[in-house]
């Protein structure tokens, strides 16, 4: 539905898209990650027809951005960052207008209203100026207008930028409801959010993208070796000398331990769970925890755009 | 042309929902008006076709200024509260979108000049001019604010805020009406085409006298045309200088 293949975009001598390649397939939710001035905005823009990239091309449904912007157009819903909403306009004359813009029918523009309307749950404001919501309304018109002609691919840049963690949930819940209909791609810096709402990270940094998969399969790739917290009543001598039993595992000293008890970081190849709590037991340790921690998508993050190495994609096994 | 009523639609809509427009109307009436009373009127007796000249010559001032005051906001504003993405962004030319914001402030523009009909309406009821007289200087009155209008939206469409476009239409408006002036001081054949491209001197005054002449509705048109369809170009070529 969305192919982006090698797109470069300069402003001046600074290079915004270095090369930026991706696929979705219909019905995808996909997050694009990255820190700021990254080339997410730009990616969106290009994406919608606001702007031509430097070299490159993508295709929306078939139709390229770069020779076909007006039939692009048809086919995306975009939220900007800012919603472009006409504050002088009561919500449902605002959606009636974006759907006109938009090219719906003029006898199904009622029925499109009240179905975004009630989508995003819209119907206490429906009547009242924009200019008189607050953020959290404002992101739903803005998506309402996105949606009312039911497009194939909604783009949104930064949806949940400025919402409280309330308006937060709403959205979320609102961008899950696009899945199946339309294929969705948006930006966002919160990290958490996207894992909850996307089905595909695409995680860019400077104008490129450095990883791309759901984040279960990344962290897989990134984080070969089991990690433990374990938790221990004792010293940490004897903790070490419960670990030296096994030298497949490095152990580090953990913060935030009760006094009289001891909290190690385990890393190893396998999962050593049970031997390592039969080992504590053996030693007359008390064993107050023992748990597989994971790395979340901030770690993963931070890791790629420190420039961390990403080991490549394990083969499928063979039938 | 369906998208582009639409756009003016909803723009025309803007001047009466906010306090602007009708800010721009009662001072455009009030400085008509006293236009009128003060020099159109005079304190010295003159005949009434006089009077309807002079306040023709006057009102094309004030609705020069009032054209460009109506029609700065039209793309810089958009640009400056970043609703002009929603546009960019569905299935609309630039073309639509220039002329349908043309279109709403012509509208409007007209709503304000037909607003001062009642000061001609007082010459003809109680001197000797000919209604045709007054159609025709509103005639001149319509296609000279069309032009400036034109000139403006193209400031509008090159400007990122409205204030910037404010002076570069002031700007490009007050060169091609003082062009004239110019021409003085010029040898020809320059001096020729200053002349006919200034917006209000020659071209301006037949209408205020009363008759029709079609080469300078022709001008009119033709400015208009030339930059409303510079206004296009300008969006169009915004998609490549971002």
């Amino acid at each position: 539905m969305i192919q982006v293949t090698e797109l470069t975009k300069f402003y001046g001598a600074q290079c915004a898209l270095n090369g930026l390649s991706f696929v979705l397939q219909p019905g995808e939710i996909a997050g694009l990650v990255g820190k700021n001035g990254a080339g997410k905005t730009t990616a969106l823009r290009i994406l919608s027809g606001q702007m031509l990239p430097g070299s490159g091309d993508a295709l929306i449904a078939g139709h390229s951005v770069v020779r076909d912007p007006f039939e692009v157009r048809r086919r995306i819903g975009f939220l900007p960052e800012f919603p472009p909403l006409y504050n002088e306009m009561p919500v449902r004359s605002f959606l009636a207008f974006t759907a006109r813009l938009r090219r719906v029918p003029a006898g199904r523009v009622g029925a499109a209203v009240a179905r975004v309307v009630g989508l995003t749950d819209l119907e206490e404001v429906a009547d009242a100026p924009v200019r008189t919501l607050s953020r959290g309304f404002r992101q739903r018109v803005g998506i309402a207008q996105a949606v009312i002609h039911e497009p194939p691919v909604v783009l949104l840049d930064e949806p949940m930028a400025g919402l409280d963690p309330v308006q937060i949930v709403h959205m979320r819940d609102l961008i899950l409801g696009l899945r199946g209909r339309h294929t969705v791609l948006f930006s966002s810096h919160n990290l958490s959010e996207i894992t909850q709402v996307c089905d595909r990270v695409i995680l860019i940094d400077r104008g490129a993208v450095r990883a791309e998969g759901a984040e279960h399969e990344l962290r897989a790739r990134l984080y070969d070796r089991h990690r433990l917290r374990l938790v221990l009543r004792g010293t940490a001598a004897q903790a070490r000398a419960v670990l030296a039993r096994f030298p497949q595992a490095t152990g580090e000293e953990d913060a935030g331990a009760e006094p009289g008890t001891v909290a190690l970081r385990v890393a190893a190849g396998e999962d050593l769970r049970e031997p390592l709590a039969r080992a504590c037991l053996e030693a007359g340790l008390g064993l107050l925890e023992l748990t597989e921690t994971q790395s979340g998508l901030e770690e993963l993050f931070v890791h790629l755009l420190e420039g961390g190495p990403i080991p490549p994609r394990p083969e499928a096994p063979a039938p | 042309m369906s998208t582009a009523w639409l756009l003016a639609r909803r723009e025309l809509g803007v001047y009466f929902a906010t306090p602007a427009g009708w800010v721009l109307l009662a001072i455009y009436l009030l400085a008509t008006g006293l236009l009128f009373n003060g020099f159109a009127l005079g304190a010295q007796p003159k005949l009434s076709q006089q009077a309807l000249e002079d306040f023709f010559y006057y009102a094309s001032g004030m609705s020069m200024i009032a054209a460009v005051l109506l029609s700065m906001r039209l793309v810089a504003e958009e640009r400056q509260t970043r609703t002009l993405v929603l546009l960019r962004t569905a299935p609309v030319t630039e073309r639509a979108i220039v002329w349908g914001k043309f279109l709403s402030a012509a509208l409007f523009y007209a709503i304000l000049v037909a607003a001062t009909g009642y000061l001609p309406a007082l010459i003809l009821v109680h001197g000797k001019v000919t209604l045709a007289h007054i159609l025709t200087g509103y005639l001149g009155l319509l296609l000279l604010g069309s032009a400036c209008i034109a000139v403006t939206l193209l400031a509008s469409a090159l400007s990122r805020t409205q204030l910037m476009a404010g002076v570069l239409g002031a700007l490009m408006v007050g060169l091609l009406t003082v062009a004239w002036m110019l021409a003085r001081v010029t040898e020809e054949p320059l001096r020729t085409v200053l002349n006919h491209l200034a917006l209000h001197n020659l071209h301006f005054q037949p209408f205020a006298r009363g008759t029709l002449p079609v080469r300078d509705v022709v001008f009119y048109l033709g400015v208009t045309t030339v930059f409303l369809e510079g206004a296009v170009r300008a969006m169009e070529a915004w998609r490549w200088r971002q």
